[in-house]
């Protein structure tokens, strides 16, 4: 047999292995109602942006929550441990990392969607010549 | 409907610029067209290296055509920086990307933020490729930029922005860069003929406002043009049907292109590291993913290249890595800026409505590759008899796969986005898939292509090509394998002391990465006879095991420094989330072998920096080592939010400490909060008399000073304004002393105040207006008594003596700006009290329009006012005013307020890198390594 077929062999045999393997790695955008206690788990919905958003480093630079509606509209508490992201209001959609805890979901990690830039008239209009 | 006349539009650059867009289309046409008549009508002979003498007209007609396009571009670019650099907001492209405030440092920036400014960047070094191609002039500019005029044709129809319309339905060709804002939306704003007074610019994106802006895209983008050139090459072969003499001329430009690709992406990794603030120069994130990996793909091509060149063998697999790269290369353009990565990338470019162009670009040059190789891939020479196992390009062959195995695990983790675009279209209920954790997905695989790229980057070089005796490698190679095993071992124990490696998979990619450099260097010193391409490889091989070293030293041992196990614990059980600890201004904060302290902080500009002083001590409180690191924060124009948080680092050779300041109090970060925040409040007012200590809300107050000037932070001087500051004294109930200053402004007839804070109390402080009535009584209120005086004259005033020392003129930084036409006098008076107390005042004597204005002075602490109100000016005399209120009160109104959040605080992040040197000193080896290897094969013949 030649080698290169040994070669080949063995790369397929291991791509096989390796796509089995990952495919561990891979996991779905839920809603609340699948975040069962304890299991991680990425969640997209929206910012709930009449509920109120606490950050107040005075008490714990950490810690920030907000609540959130999933795309079934289901709402959560959400605390996120690691501050208050950047432009956090201006968020479309949120997909947060984490796991559910008594009711509340605890975050460590947020991707937010951002309007892409958005360009509204009054955007376009120097505000010194219009007024 | 009446078409408009608008007013005040630059017409002509559109105009211009839409006819040289289109003749650059059209002549890439011709050029391909031409380029294509060369390659059939001049016969090739694979055995010369020169091109035939035949007729070269159509390869002459190629290259002005190809040129014409060139010329034409760069005065389209040339056309857009010119309406950017005067501010034509009526072209959408400059609307965009351009703001009055936008330093002209970031013009460039500004260029290439937007996608049809990065396409021209693309084109353009197409280009100035193509003419040095032209100016080699070897037999193989015809092939070669025969598909870089495709390449080109697909490029440029991105920016022609052409509408064909058919009955009801319409296509867009490509977005035009010199379009107009009104030909793009249909606002009723354009309904205004004056519309382009009223535009103002968005402007570059403040994250983007960085030099790294300025020179990463321009070297990655020269990166992606030079990976068409190998690929161009290739298929230029297979069309002429000349397999073997492409091989030579596109080592130098595949090394090349490894080089400046690898550079680009470095810069990348740099600036994600320097500026941004996810701490880490490797995000796994698909962006950087889909450059990475065309890189990947030819540097296995570079290798293969070496083989066919020094053997028969792998000329075949060479076409396809560089097929393959270019193809990656417009994958990841696709993936970056069809919108595609929208949920799963931070830099990918917003939709622009180009990804059916974009699957054309992919799918033409895809079935351009194939048709191409197997309708000649019978003919491609292969020796009959395979590798032996002894040999060098055995081996290398298997490197060259390990880095295909690589780049298709991270295509395919990569293209998770696309997949389920892909299923969604069959089937709309599926659920998207997304990594759980990419960055652990990503380390998990590639770990072993590190280890197995340098396992086989250390051994293969003792191996010799077409080597036919196989037990070889068992004589003096495998002495000295064995010597660079022994020192690597040895290597391995020594920095195992130093780094903490949690498992056994790190120690063999540790001991790899050792291995790769030892035995690259030792081939070096004993084998070569000092060629500058064995250095190069030598070179470039020990920066990769530089690099592993530094991967896994600042990967596996980055440290937190930042965790403050104090705070929250039964929140959060999971320690790792504890990234940020607060910090109050001049409050030390001891973390992790670190006292942090808060010192100072400075506006400049949109910036904010803060002065931050770091002592690192030892168990004993001895102080090891201190140093200050600033970094800031950019504000938005407006003020209203922070636009960008730049860290800042303090290099160490064997380590990095960065900082970054992860949040400020809201009402640091929102003037517009603050100022809604002040407003709700609740102030009480109090009176104070000036100079004596009294007891307020469980502290004692004492108004120290009050002056009629104030250097407030906020505070903005223009002429005529009535400033007043107080100087508070405040001692706690702990016995702290406090001292804040605020201040308030008369101006005209509005009242500034500024206000004074005393964090630890949670208290604010402002001046009531009311203590300018207290303090100084308006004219109409006071009794003034008339006398005429010469200079040097004193007299008796109501228990005073004044004493006039005569006129002077005012000084420059007393003239008003305003009303330069004023003529202005002052009168010099020494005034002494009862107790012996002596002052100056200087009345003002001002005509401005024919009308006289006196402007009065006052002692304010003896309530002594004196004005001049008329000059005589044969005599000399003055006439001079006095009056003394007797009802004054030496008393200050302040308004305070309690439960006022800290503004003096901060959170911040740090974090400790160590041996991240090594992954800039590794990276930048490998990219010396792989451009000297071009160097040195362009100047040897």
């Amino acid at each position: 047999m030649k080698k290169i077929y040994i070669v080949a062999l063995v790369a397929i045999a291991l791509g096989v292995f390796l796509i089995a393997n990952a495919a561990k790695d891979v996991t779905t955008y839920a809603d609340f109602s699948a975040a069962e206690p304890g299991n991680r788990v990425k969640i997209v919905g929206q910012l709930s942006k009449e509920k109120p958003m606490i950050y107040d480093p005075n008490v714990d630079v950490n810690l920030f929550t907000f609540f959130m509606k999933d795309d079934n509209g289901v709402e959560k508490k959400v605390i996120y441990t690691k501050g208050k992201p950047q432009d956090f209001e201006m968020s479309e959609s949120l997909v947060v990392t984490g796991k559910l805890k008594d009711d509340v979901f605890v975050s460590d990690e947020i991707l937010m969607k951002c309007p892409s830039k958005y360009k509204g008239e009054e955007e376009l209009i120097n505000a010194q010549n219009a007024g | 409907m009446t078409e408009i006349q608008y007013a005040g539009e630059l017409l002509w650059p559109k105009n211009l610029g839409q006819i040289l867009l289109l003749l650059s289309f059209f002549s890439t046409f011709l050029a391909a067209y031409s380029y294509y008549q060369a390659c059939k009508r001049e016969a090739f002979d694979p055995s010369k290296a020169t091109p035939p003498t035949t007729d070269q007209s159509w390869k002459k007609l190629g290259n002005i055509a190809f040129s014409a396009q060139g010329i034409s571009m760069l005065i389209v670019v040339g056309l857009i920086f010119y309406l950017m650099i005067n501010k034509h907001y009526e072209y959408t492209y400059v609307q965009a990307h351009v703001s009055d405030d936008l330093p002209f440092q970031y013009i460039f920036s500004a260029f290439w933020e937007g996608q049809e400014g990065s396409f021209m960047l693309w084109i353009f070094w197409h280009n100035i490729l193509a003419w040095i191609i032209m100016l080699k002039n070897s037999k193989w500019v015809a092939p070669s930029l025969f598909f870089l005029s495709l390449i080109q044709i697909v490029i440029l129809s991105m920016i022609q922005g052409i509408h064909f319309v058919v009955g009801d339905w319409m296509y867009k060709l490509g977005s035009n860069p010199l379009s107009l804002l009104r030909e793009t939306m249909d606002i009723p704003l354009f309904a205004n003929a004056d519309y382009v007074s009223l535009l103002q610019g968005t402007g570059l994106n403040p994250l983007l406002q960085n030099y790294w802006m300025t020179i990463h895209p321009p070297v990655l983008f020269l990166g992606f043009a030079s990976v068409s050139i190998p690929f161009c090459y290739a298929l230029g072969s297979l069309l002429v049907k000349d397999y073997r003499s492409w091989l030579k001329p596109t080592l130098k430009w595949s090394l090349f292109s490894a080089s400046i690709l690898g550079i680009g992406i470095l810069m990348g990794a740099a600036w994600a590291y320097e500026a941004l603030t996810f701490g880490g120069y490797w995000a796994w994130d698909p962006v950087e993913n889909t450059s990475l990996v065309p890189w990947i793909t030819l540097v296995a091509g570079v290798h293969t290249n070496m083989i066919a060149r020094s053997t028969k063998y792998s000329v075949k697999s060479t076409y396809w890595f560089y097929i393959l790269s270019f193809l990656l290369i417009v994958y990841s353009t696709t993936l970056t800026r069809s919108g595609v990565l929208g949920d799963t990338s931070v830099h990918a470019f917003t939709e622009m409505g180009l990804e059916s162009q974009l699957g054309f670009f992919i799918g033409l040059f895809t079935l351009l590759s194939l048709y191409f190789y197997f309708s000649r891939s019978r003919n491609i020479p292969t020796p009959k008899v395979e590798e032996s196992i002894g040999s060098r390009e055995f081996w290398m062959f298997i490197g060259a796969l390990v880095l295909l195995f690589s780049a298709l695990m991270i295509t395919a983790s990569s293209s998770l986005p696309i997949f389920n675009k892909i299923i969604q279209l069959f089937n709309p209920e599926f659920v998207s898939m997304v990594l759980d954790d990419p960055i652990a997905h990503y380390n998990k695989y590639q770990l072993w292509i590190g280890l197995l790229v340098g396992v086989l980057s250390a051994v293969s070089i003792f191996f010799r090509y077409n080597e036919r005796k196989p037990g070889r490698i068992f004589g003096k190679p495998s002495v000295h394998l064995g010597i660079s095993l022994v020192i690597s071992i040895v290597l391995h124990i020594l920095l195992n002391q130093w780094l903490k490696l949690p498992a056994f998979q790190f120690h063999l990619l540790l001991f790899a990465g050792l291995f790769t450099i030892v035995s690259n260097l030792d081939y070096l010193l004993a084998y070569a006879k000092i060629s500058g391409s064995t250095a190069a490889s030598t070179l470039s091989h020990a920066g990769f095991g530089i690099m592993l070293v530094g991967v896994l030293a600042s990967g596996i041992n980055k440290r937190n420094l930042s965790n403050n196990t104090f705070v929250f614990t039964d929140v959060i059980a999971e320690d790792k989330v504890m990234k940020n600890i607060p910090l109050i201004k001049n409050k030390p904060m001891f973390m992790n072998g670190y006292w942090v302290e808060y010192k100072s902080d400075t506006v400049i500009g949109q910036n904010r920096y803060f002065d931050l002083a770091f002592k690192q001590v030892d168990q004993l409180e001895n102080v090891i080592d201190s140093f200050t690191v600033r970094p800031n924060v950019l504000y938005s124009n407006d003020f209203s939010k922070v636009a960008a948080t730049n860290p800042d680092t303090k290099h160490y050779w064997h380590k990095d400490i960065f900082t970054s300041i992860a949040s400020l109090p809201t009402a640091q970060q929102d003037v517009k909060f603050a100022r809604e925040m002040e407003d709700t409040l609740n102030y009480k007012l109090v009176d104070f008399e000036i100079g004596k200590v009294s007891e307020y809300d469980g502290y004692t107050l004492e108004v120290a000073d009050l002056k009629f000037a104030t250097k407030h932070r906020e505070y903005e001087p223009e002429f005529g304004d009535l400033p007043i500051e107080v100087t508070l004294n405040i001692q706690d109930s702990l016995g702290n002393n406090h001292i804040t200053k605020p201040a308030t402004v008369l101006r005209n007839t509005v009242v500034y105040k500024f206000h004074g804070q005393v964090d630890d109390l949670h208290s604010r402080y402002r001046i009531n207006e009311r203590s300018f009535e207290k303090l100084i009584k308006p004219d109409p209120l006071l009794e003034y008594d008339q006398t005429e005086m010469e200079s040097g004259k004193t007299i008796d005033y109501k228990g005073f003596k004044i004493r006039f020392d005569g006129f002077r003129k005012l000084t420059e930084a007393e003239t008003s700006k305003q009303n330069s036409e004023d003529i202005s006098v002052k009168a010099s008076l020494e005034i002494t009290a009862l107790d012996g107390e002596q002052k100056i005042i200087e009345p003002t004597f001002t005509i401005r329009e024919n009308k006289i204005l006196p402007i009065r002075d006052l002692w304010w602490q003896k309530a002594f006012y004196g004005r001049l109100s008329s000059i005589d000016p044969s005599t000399g005399k003055a006439t001079l005013d006095f009056a003394v209120d007797q009802d004054a009160e030496q008393r200050v109104f302040l308004e305070i307020a309690n439960n006022v959040p800290r503004s003096d605080l901060i959170a911040i992040e740090v974090l400790e890198f160590p041996g991240i040197n090594f992954v800039w000193w590794g990276c930048i080896a490998m990219m010396l390594g792989l451009g000297l290897g071009s160097f040195y094969r362009l100047s040897s013949k």
